[in-house]
């Protein structure tokens, strides 16, 4: 993982270019931190997917539900955009906006773990009947 | 990993702080708002280029 040199290089650059641009022109600020964010979000992304990739095949060997992988890999993708999306928003001094975009994030988290809790429940209730 | 558009979009940032300042000066304001509101649109289509992919990546990663 030699690259996270490069990765420091770019977002070092493109900071300094936002804050730069920040005493002009405030809404360039934003927008060239939003795209430096952009630029470095595609290599982890790609590493991520190896991950995710590694996770499926641990899946069919664990023998867990293929659901559950694919909800893990869901949340963690809705909370990969949600966070992006606040922090920008924050960067932009829109700290109302931000909140709203996290609380929708943990919303929509919520509701996509929800069967996996229902049936954790069902599994104990199961097991105090058994007793 | 395409770094140019961080500086294209810092570039057109920098043209358009100094066009501000220039017709400003020259007392002529509506041109310069003109060229600060055409600057801002190129660069929301290079950004919104870059999020679309950016997303569909995400997407096709995650299984969105």
């Amino acid at each position: 993982m030699t690259d996270i040199f490069k990765i420091a290089g770019i977002a070092l650059s493109g900071g300094a270019l936002a804050l730069f641009l920040k005493d002009y022109r405030k809404e360039y600020a934003l927008l060239t931190a939003l795209i430096t964010a952009a630029v470095l979000l595609f290599p982890t992304a790609h590493m991520l997917s190896s991950v995710i990739g590694g996770f499926n095949s641990l899946a069919s060997i664990t023998g867990v539900k293929k659901e559950y992988i694919e909800i893990i890999g869901k949340t963690v993708g809705i909370a990969y955009i949600a966070e992006f999306a606040s922090q920008a928003l924050r960067d932009a001094e829109q700290s109302a906006i931000a909140s709203k975009v996290e609380l929708a994030g943990k919303a929509m988290i919520l509701c996509i773990t929800f069967p996996i809790i229902s049936d954790f429940l069902e599994v104990c209730i199961n097991a105090v009947n058994n007793i | 990993m395409n770094i140019d558009l961080i500086f294209r979009v810092a570039g057109v940032g920098i043209v358009v702080a100094v066009l501000y300042q220039l017709l400003s000066r020259a007392g002529r304001d509506e041109q310069a708002l003109m060229v600060t509101i055409a600057g801002l649109i190129a660069v929301l289509f290079i950004i919104t280029n870059e999020i679309g992919d950016l997303f569909d990546t995400i997407k096709r990663i995650f299984g969105l």
